[in-house]
């Protein structure tokens, strides 16, 4: 919506002296956002209004005239040379004379052109800063030809109502009153302390009547629940007067003819669409709202066939579609140059309706924009009076006798019961009633009072208000939210909770983020295609995903069952960007569906997964570069398990996108707790990725009731520890867990930690062989130990590593 | 006799002492001349051959001159030990530009480090937090949200459908529903409900996928100027205490009276700039007083308990209060971003 600031002082006084910006945020705060203000003519100086009295050719260019130019009485004549070609003599146009000032910083001075002196230029409606999409096709490349009683020598900024302040609305959908000049001229008023006038609507009719000669039906009350109609006769088609043209074109409005433009004209004073049919081109004169056949096709306007389906409405006559209502008319019953007589027409059509048809149809237009909004069916007749109270004023024919006005269930009334302490209570600030019921009233609510009971009577236009806190808020934006005092809420409730699965999610990312990993965000889409590349099986349960009716793209057509897909997509980004280091983690949710099609919500479970690629250093003085490998994703797993005091065992895993040589996963009676290890190489070529990628993936409900916050606490020792390093060789297929094993179990009572320090593999040992250097540390608890305390126990390591391992003390 | 060979040692000894550069040197004339065997020592023994007479005033001379020299020992032995010192500081001068040892470290993503910044904020105010489906029913989506059935927001073109019943919820919003049927009818509340939501929209303003933190109080007397002091401070903890906050009359199906809430810019502080379209002004959440039909429509009853709701975007308040400029970066997980935050 907008409105020129110059048509609004027809309703209500505005301080035009004033920055316009300042009541455009009073608005703005009072819930009528101001989107823009624009201003229209500022930059345009010296141009007049002049008469063409002579065109001669130019000796020297075959698409130039010479063009003498009557500027009226006060002004010289002038010469201009123009290179337009609608021009003739006679023709009354805009002139930019010598040192004049056009829109966009442009300076008009003398000039000669081919050698003929030319005094300014003639200014095309573009040229005086008005779109292209406010004028007719042929308007947009010549010369502005002005109404032949144009006076000469005017300043043209003001005989065209060039200089103007528009304000450019982002209404919210419940105010569909303000999609009106009138509408928003009640909010001008009661923002600044006025009462709007409205204008005084008297239809001057002659004496033909219209009753027999139009008549209507609505066959379908729930689309459109009224129908008025107005006859005009001796109907003279043409262009209407320069100052309706020009606010129309403010209200962004192109004008047509006479006709159109006073239905426009009238929608945007008073918010009602119109419509204007040829009368002699309505079989019988009689028009049915009804539903559209399915398969029916209407050519509308603007010269498109449209399909129409039983779910849209159109206004038809006994045999044809005339108009699909709300949107658009039928070029069949189209106003022309030759029409004679005119059925207007005043409708209340259902506004989703509009919508939908709207959005069905690809089609929209300034009308359907009002009636999707819904609109005040009170307001019809009025609107009828008042297009044809201007169109007999503007000469564009006579208006008949009566209105034809079908209006089955007239609409409700609606009253509010309140007392000015409930608002005030509502709203944390005293008002008197006095001043609510003044606000109230300059909004046009009608209050009864009886005691301290009130009742706000609401207009019609005014739907959107139908209980208490609709009058609260209508008291409390015009007293202004600015003015109602901060408090704090007095809550019985103090104590904030957290779930243990949230808090736990917290944790677990924070301890993620401790051993190095960036946490992402991705979308919560994948696509099978993914779930192949990473090697699931087809049978894979991940396959059973909920599918989007309308995905954003074809990329992402289901909800994601494993977080993998995106942790692989963020990893392909940063290789294209040339990122060296690649190690992230998520705790985000899947979605499993119990079956599909889903009938019910899907299960929505937590998945911690992460990613590990590339340089776990890169080479930076004082450190070398280092490659991730197998055991920073091992340990990153079990770092975590160990904060979370989770205890799990070890052993290989058949996790498909992993490396069978390199996957792992924890145990705990039975089920897996967590998968970890090299992506499979052909994940990583199908991905087209260059190097070893470690994964692993929890998930959250597996692990959720094995935690234990609280650590395995050990007193610190008193004594001294003995430690012992002891180096195997061992066959090259000898786990470290086997040996560790050993050495735990035959460590006896005072074995109290054991590590491999060393692994080594090479020229010194023999093939087939392998070095494991270990350090044991023993301790008692109850004294200082000798080395004689620790010699069986060592003894029996190696006896069993011998025997059992084949391992031999180096 | 004596005193000249007393002499004659005090002589020598400063001689040998300043000639000395290390700690063994002063050690070595310690040795030759105050050790068991020393040359002063030597003197010392020697008293028995003297008179009675003269014993006690020699011997008193060979004691001064043993701690003159004792004196001058120690003296000369901490100017080499301050000399060596030095020596060694000097020596051990390393080049303190080349670059620090980085511990490897972590990040959390910036927008879950600013959700929790504001479920920090929000329960130290007593806000439980409260959590729902991203997939979610119309039911709790719209229609207990007094959404009327043909409002736009349930067109497809809106939003992402499962079914004609089940989409992908359009907002946090759902959590006021669900919350208050998981309550007591008229049972007071405080909560807010953090998540993912989505819309059909993608472009380089919008996100298909972004996040988004409801609020609700329910209880007796919650007026309009609580939800004004509540977001107020809670938006001077974000933002700083000399955020200026403004509330403008908007409209949401789901509250009345509705507003929506503007801070004064975090890039010019109000005066107007590029960031805030020179108005000086930043829209940061919308609010209201809970619409009567929503505490019907979920079981509880408008004229014994008040509410008020509101809700705001993660995105939002992460690029205006670090001035992340494309929303596009929160999703592409560039490292080179990541590690920023």
């Amino acid at each position: 919506m907008k409105s020129s600031l110059t048509w609004m002082q027809d309703y209500v006084n505005v301080d035009m002296t004033k920055d316009p910006q300042l009541f455009a945020d009073v608005l703005t705060i009072a819930g009528v956002p101001v989107e823009q203000v624009v201003r229209w003519g500022d930059e345009i100086k010296g141009v007049y209004t002049g008469q063409i009295t002579k065109i001669e050719k130019h000796p020297d260019a075959d698409h130039l005239v010479i063009c003498q130019l009557n500027m009226g009485s006060e002004m010289e004549p002038l010469q201009i040379v123009t290179g337009a070609p609608n021009v003739h003599e006679g023709d009354i146009v805009p002139v930019a004379t010598h040192g004049s000032h056009l829109p966009g910083g442009v300076k008009i001075k003398k000039s000669k052109l081919r050698g003929v002196p030319s005094n300014g230029m003639l200014c095309s409606a573009h040229e005086l800063g008005l779109d292209d999409s406010l004028l007719l096709p042929e308007e947009r490349s010549g010369i502005w030809l002005l109404p032949k009683d144009t006076p000469l020598g005017v300043d043209a900024v003001d005989y065209l109502d060039l200089r103007d302040t528009v304000y450019e609305y982002e209404l919210t959908p419940n105010r569909a009153d303000c999609f009106s000049m009138i509408g928003l001229s009640r909010e001008f008023a009661v923002l600044s302390g006025q009462k709007a006038t409205f204008p005084d609507i008297t239809v001057d009719e002659c004496d033909t009547t219209i009753a027999g000669k139009v008549t209507v039906d609505i066959e379908d009350p729930e689309l459109c629940n009224r129908y008025a109609a107005r006859l005009l006769v001796n109907v003279k088609v043409g262009p209407s007067p320069l100052w309706m043209q020009q606010r129309l074109r403010k209200s962004g409005v192109r004008p047509i003819n006479n006709i159109v433009d006073v239905t426009n004209y009238v929608m945007m004073e008073l918010g009602i669409p119109m419509h204007a049919y040829d009368y002699d081109k309505v079989k019988d004169h009689h028009l049915i709202a009804r539903r559209a056949k399915a398969g029916e096709v209407i050519k509308t306007l603007d010269d498109v066939d449209r399909s129409l389906t039983d779910q849209m409405l159109v206004i038809a006559d006994p045999e044809k579609a005339c108009c699909i209502g709300g949107i658009m008319g039928g070029l069949n019953s189209e106003v022309t140059n030759e029409t004679t007589s005119v059925i207007l027409e005043c409708a209340s059509f259902k506004g989703s309706s509009i919508r939908k048809t709207g959005r069905a149809l690809g089609l929209r237009s300034e009308a359907s924009a009002h009636f999707e909004r819904g609109l005040d069916a009170e307001g019809c007749v009025q609107s009828l009076d008042r297009a044809a109270q201007l169109l007999k004023q503007i000469g564009a024919g006579d208006v008949a006798q009566g209105v034809v006005d079908v209006y089955p269930v007239k609409q409700a009334v609606t009253k509010i019961p309140f007392t000015a302490a409930q608002v005030s209570h509502f709203l944390g600030i005293d008002i008197s009633e006095e001043k609510m019921i003044s606000i109230l009233e300059t909004l046009e609510f009608g209050i009864e009072k009886d005691g301290d009971q009130l009742t706000a009577i609401v207009p019609s236009f005014r739907g959107d208000c139908t209980e208490m806190p609709d009058i609260a808020e209508e008291v409390a934006r015009i007293y202004g939210y600015a003015n109602i005092p901060s408090t704090r809420p007095m809550s019985r409730t103090d104590q904030a909770t957290v779930s243990f699965e949230f808090s736990m999610r917290e944790k677990i990312s924070q301890i993620l983020a401790a051993c190095g990993l960036c946490e992402t965000v991705t979308f919560s889409f994948m696509n099978t295609d993914s779930l192949k590349k990473l090697r699931f099986p087809e049978t894979d349960p991940l396959y059973t995903a909920v599918p989007i009716l309308n995905p954003i793209t074809e990329e992402f057509p289901l909800m994601r069952t494993s977080l993998l897909p995106s942790l692989m997509d963020v990893l392909v980004r940063n290789q294209a960007v040339k990122n060296q280091s690649v190690a992230i983690y998520e705790v985000a949710p899947v979605y499993l569906p119990k079956a599909l099609p889903i009938t019910e919500l899907p299960d929505q479970e937590y998945h911690v997964t992460g990613l590990l690629y590339g340089q776990r250093q890169t080479a930076e003085w004082p450190n070398k570069a280092e490659r991730y490998d197998f055991y920073d994703v091992k340990g990153i797993v079990e770092t975590l398990f160990a904060k979370l005091g989770i205890h799990a065992d070890l052993e290989a895993s058949d996790f498909t996108p992993l490396h069978p040589g390199v996957a792992a996963q924890y145990v705990k009676d039975g089920k897996v707790l967590a998968r970890f290890g090299e992506v499979h190489p052909e994940t990583i070529d199908s991905y087209d990725i260059n190097g070893p990628v470690y994964i692993f993936e929890i998930h959250l409900n597996d692990i959720l009731p094995l935690i234990n916050l609280i650590p395995d606490y050990h007193k610190v020792a008193k004594f001294p520890a003995i430690s012992r390093d002891l180096a195997f060789l061992a066959p090259v297929d000898t786990a470290d867990a086997a040996i560790i094993s050993v050495l735990k179990d035959k460590g006896g009572a005072f074995l109290e930690g054991v590590h491999l320090f060393d692994l080594y593999q090479g020229k010194q040992v023999p093939r087939g062989y392998k070095s494991m250097a270990y350090s044991l540390v023993f301790r008692s608890a109850e004294g200082t130990l000798t080395d004689q305390d620790i010699q069986a126990p060592i003894d029996a390591i190696l006896k069993e590593l011998k025997e059992k391992l084949n391992c031999e003390l180096r | 006799m004596m005193k000249e060979k007393i002499d004659a040692i005090k002589a020598a000894v400063s001689e040998q002492l300043d000639k000395s550069e290390a700690l063994q040197d002063i050690r070595d004339i310690r040795v030759k001349y105050l050790g068991k065997k020393g040359e002063l020592t030597a003197l010392m023994k020697e008293l028995g051959k003297l008179s009675k007479e003269e014993r006690p005033q020699v011997g008193q001379m060979v004691n001064t001159a043993r701690s003159l020299i004792e004196d001058a020992l120690q003296q000369r032995m901490a100017e080499l030990k301050q000399q060596a010192l030095q020596k060694k500081i000097e020596s051990e001068k390393i080049d303190i530009t080349l670059p620090g040892r980085k511990p490897l470290m972590g990040h959390e993503h910036i927008l879950h480090q600013t959700a929790r910044e504001m479920e920090e904020a929000f329960m130290r105010m007593g806000f439980s937090i409260v959590e729902g489906p991203d997939i979610e029913s119309d039911y709790y989506n719209f229609q207990c949200l007094n959404f009327p059935d043909d409002h736009p927001a349930r067109d497809m073109q809106d939003s992402m459908y499962i079914t004609d019943k089940i989409l992908l919820r359009t907002h946090t919003s759902p959590l006021e529903s669900r919350t208050l049927q998981a309550h007591k009818p008229n049972e007071p509340f405080k909560i807010i409900a953090p998540g993912k939501v989505y819309r059909w929209d993608y472009d380089a303003t919008h996100s298909p996928v972004f996040h988004q933190m409801e609020g609700m109080i329910v209880d007796k007397d919650i007026r309009f100027s609580d939800l004004k002091g509540m977001l107020e401070d809670f938006l001077r903890e974000i933002f700083g205490p000399k955020t200026k906050v403004r509330f403008r009359a908007s409209f949401f199906p789901f509250t009345e009276p509705s507003a929506e809430v503007d801070i004064s810019c975090v890039m010019c502080g109000g005066k107007g700039c590029r960031v805030c379209s020179h108005t000086g002004w930043l829209e940061i959440l919308g609010c209201g007083m809970t619409h009567p039909n929503v505490l019907r429509q979920n079981g509880y009853d408008p004229e014994k308990v008040t509410a008020f709701a509101f809700g705001m975007g993660i995105e939002r308040i992460a690029m205006l209060k670090y001035g992340v400029d494309d929303l596009r970066l929160f999703y592409e997980d560039d490292m080179r971003f990541l590690k920023q935050f």
